[in-house]
């Protein structure tokens, strides 16, 4: 049998060392010329491939919050049809920004089954938003809400602890109780999706997204879509807001921890009953008056149904068990009365959401001038897990 | 010509020997971790390419110490179902042919002696992660267990990603996929073949992929984009039972940059080298080196999800002279790996890998230049797939092609073909 011979034996040596230079200097200049990923749109159909990696087994193919471990997470996974997303920049009820969805996805939410991503290439990520966004028919009929700007922070001190305090006793005590989630109505709560929906146990000094004081501060004022929890920007004033926040700084070791500036003595804010700020008094002449109302015998509007004339007014006024708010459901309201409703509406904090009212007494009116005749769907966004909504028959 | 019964038996106790130094040598398996799909509920395909190849998530989380650093990390806020413990099965079929430039060195397929592994691996609150791997490995010659890696690592030293050590049997940060990241074997001959692996003919040998005991200090921005590892281990492969009698260190940098888009999604530049020394002379109290430094690029091409995935290495090897018997200079070589790695679709992947080595200053006088020079080729495919975040199974077929420049019995060119399939289960 003849020698074997392998032509590949030849051009070696110098070669070779040219070639190993030649890779280490192409990878310099590659270098050179790339830049961060900011610009780029997401492409929904790159996206879908990086949601079957990454996304399927909690989310499920199909968005819908059924993949395998929805069965024994809990939280539950996000459910994308409805297009409600709690982590956002934007008012109470409206969509998210792209650079909201980002941030969960980057740094995934504390304490649930929702790593962070953000190892992945910002590319991608944007790319996986993009695809998030047709499981939803909501992306097509809006626009994500205008963020809301974080305001510059006071200096903490105790009078602001105690500020903050009042406020919480008023308008977060019923749910968070003492701050460690153990208020009247923590075991109750349910969210959009029908599952237990436990309040934040704020005295851990972490939350699922909120780390520093600005990430409390955008929380109080955007809320939490698809729950009970409301968003305040329309019934606090940033300085209230950040009162609100240094005080829950206080309640535990949060990295921007106000603990060594609660007075001595300092209770819990349960057991507060300081003045809350009340909501402007609504300026509209109302027809009817309908009183919110939590106590004993459950959450609802009294009346729940009322019947008014195109033109009349509707006052709601928080009787007991606030806070209470007034939120239309944008399907359940005659074809094209949202824009004309959502005028009509006093300080309003989100699509079709009306100011949360802290303190007995606190009221507003929604005006039925100019809208079409038909039915209107309301419900209380703190307290529809328990039952409260109603209707406005408009003739 | 019929072979005469002393050679036939040599030659069997060869393979026999052959197959048990690459069961006990080659034994670094690195599949998915179902434990870690159990733990985390995401499937397999989140941290790797194709299993067991990790993808950034899945290096970031490795880089964390096993940890997403989302809350979830800790067994106490898991569910209590959940035990940090993972087992594999392997069986595979083995069929080589190889031949000299004269004569046939033998041609025969057996099934392989199959693997084992009950292994654990995560982490003990923020601070302490661990990972145990005993292997246990079949076979006609006998069965054996031996640990794959077994180290603990303390994260985040002085609260900072920066800083990280890891102490005991470790897997050194290579800069390709290493045999353990890419064969579906644990005695797969043609993983244990990477340009990595070579050592100088007659020198001692020297294994970068041997998971040697050590001492790891690394550190990694978020997202592990910039990072960074020095290993301080004992060049085990002199025999010496003593740690750090052989001290060596190895040390590795990368950076990943992340395009804008296009075709060129992203690419990661690296550097890395390694000083070893061996103990040499009569009371084995003189240190002589084995050097290996080069550099390293990885390409992710296409798509995000399913990426075409090229890596590629150059290095230079240097041996000490005294390390090697007749010889008068140092041996000074160059190798090279580049792989591709392809995802058509989930869960199969497409994979080739070529390596080479070539020899550049031959130590002993008058061995021809190409004189154990190297060329393999490897083309393959594999479907791994999670059925459950409980259970994975796969298989893989590849293909090999081996040269060795005048390496074979009768000093000629040395040609081997390999065809090797395999199964294997994960828990």
């Amino acid at each position: 049998m003849g020698r074997t011979t392998f032509s590949t034996w030849s051009g070696r040596d110098s070669s070779l060392r040219s070639s190993v230079l030649f890779a280490a200097l192409a990878g310099l200049a590659l270098t050179a010329f790339t830049q961060a990923p900011e610009s780029h749109v997401g492409d929904p159909h790159r996206g879908k491939a990086v949601y079957e990696r990454f996304c399927t087994q909690c989310h499920g193919p199909r968005g819908n919050g059924g993949g395998e471990v929805a069965a024994y997470a809990t939280p539950r996974p996000r459910d994308f049809r409805q297009g409600l997303f709690k982590f956002r920049s934007t008012p109470f009820g409206s969509l998210p920004t792209v650079a909201d969805l980002d941030r969960t996805v980057s740094h995934g939410l504390y304490g649930t089954a929702m790593p962070p991503f953000g190892a992945i290439n910002p590319r991608a990520r944007l790319d996986v938003i993009a695809y998030i966004q047709t499981f939803s028919p909501r992306w097509q009929a809006e626009k994500p809400g205008e963020p809301i700007v974080v305001t510059s922070e006071p200096t903490a001190t105790a009078a602001s602890l105690e500020r903050g305090q009042a406020i919480f006793g008023k308008a977060c005590s019923s749910c968070h109780g003492d701050g460690s989630g153990n208020g009247p109505l923590a075991k109750s709560l349910v969210d959009a999706w029908g599952s237990p929906d436990a309040p934040a146990d704020l005295t851990r000094g972490r939350t699922k997204a909120e780390v520093r004081g600005s990430d409390i501060y955008m929380r109080i004022m955007t809320g939490l879509n698809g729950t009970p929890m409301p968003g305040f920007s329309g019934a606090l004033s940033p300085e209230q807001a950040w009162d609100v926040v240094h005080y829950v700084e206080s309640l535990g070791p949060w990295k921007e921890s106000t603990v060594q500036l609660r007075p001595a003595g300092m209770s819990d804010a349960s057991a507060m009953s300081a003045a809350a700020p009340s909501a402007p008094a609504p300026s509209a002449n109302a027809a009817v008056t309908i009183e919110m109302v939590g106590d004993a015998s459950g959450y609802r509007f009294v009346p729940s149904s009322v019947t008014v004339h195109v033109g009349d007014a509707v006052r709601f006024v928080n009787k007991i068990g606030g806070p209470h708010n007034v939120t239309f459901w944008p399907d359940s309201i005659p074809a094209g009365a949202q824009q004309r409703l959502q005028a009509n509406m006093q300080n309003t904090s989100g699509p079709l959401t009306g100011p949360l009212l802290i303190n007995s007494g606190d009221a507003t009116v929604v005006s039925f001038a100019g809208v079409a005749p038909g039915t209107y769907k309301f419900y209380c966004m703190p307290h529809i897990a328990l039952g409260m909504k109603g209707q406005i028959i408009v003739q | 010509m019929a072979q005469s019964m002393p050679y036939a038996h040599a030659m069997k106790t060869l393979r026999h020997a052959l197959l048990a130094l690459l069961v006990l040598g080659a034994a670094r398996p690195a599949y998915g971790i179902p434990a870690f799909a159990r733990k985390y509920g995401l499937k397999c395909s989140a941290c790797h390419e194709a299993v067991p190849l990790l993808n950034v998530l899945g290096r970031a989380f490795r880089d964390n110490g096993y940890r997403f650093n989302n809350g979830k990390d800790d067994a106490i806020s898991t569910d209590p179902s959940y035990w940090p413990i993972f087992a594999w099965v392997e069986e595979n079929y083995q069929y080589n042919y190889a031949k000299s430039s004269k004569k046939t060195e033998f041609n025969d397929g057996q099934v392989g002696p199959g693997f084992a592994v009950l292994g654990a691996m995560g982490s003990l609150g923020k601070h302490i992660s661990f990972n145990v791997r005993p292997i246990y490995a079949g076979g006609g010659g006998g069965s054996s267990i031996a640990f794959d890696v077994a180290w603990i690592r303390v994260n985040r030293l002085f609260d900072t990603d920066a800083l990280n050590v890891r102490l005991g049997q470790i897997d050194l940060d290579m800069p390709i996929a290493t045999a353990s990241e890419r064969d579906f074997t644990v005695n797969d001959f043609v993983g244990n073949l990477r340009s990595l692996d070579y050592a100088v003919p007659g020198s001692h040998g020297f294994d970068l992929l041997g998971n040697p005991l050590g001492v790891e200090l690394s550190g990694h921005d978020p997202g592990s984009i910039n990072r960074y590892a020095v290993t301080f281990f004992s060049n085990s492969n002199v025999g010496s039972h003593q740690l750090f009698n052989a001290p060596s260190v190895y040390g590795r940098v990368s950076h990943i940059f992340q395009l804008p888009g296009g075709f060129l999604r992203d690419f990661e530049v690296g550097a890395f080298g390694t000083y070893a020394t061996v103990s040499f002379g009569p009371d084995s109290a003189v240190l002589k080196p084995q050097v290996r430094y080069g550099g390293s690029l990885d390409f992710w091409l296409a798509s995000d999800a399913l990426p075409l995935h090229v890596e590629a290495i150059g290095f230079q090897g240097r041996d000490d002279h005294n390390l090697i018997p007749g010889a008068t200079r140092d041996a000074l070589y160059y190798g090279g790996d580049v792989q591709v790695d392809y995802v058509p679709a989930l869960p199969f992947e497409l994979f080739a890998r070529y390596n080479l080595i070539r020899n550049v200053t031959q130590a002993v006088p008058g061995r021809p230049g190409s004189f154990a020079d190297q060329n393999v080729y490897l083309f393959g495919i594999q479907h791994l797939e999670s059925l459950t975040s409980r259970f994975e199974w796969g298989w893989q077929l590849h293909y090999a092609l081996q040269y060795d420049h005048l390496q074979a019995s009768d000093g000629t060119n040395n040609l081997q073909h390999v065809v090797w399939a395999g199964l294997i289960l994960a828990f």
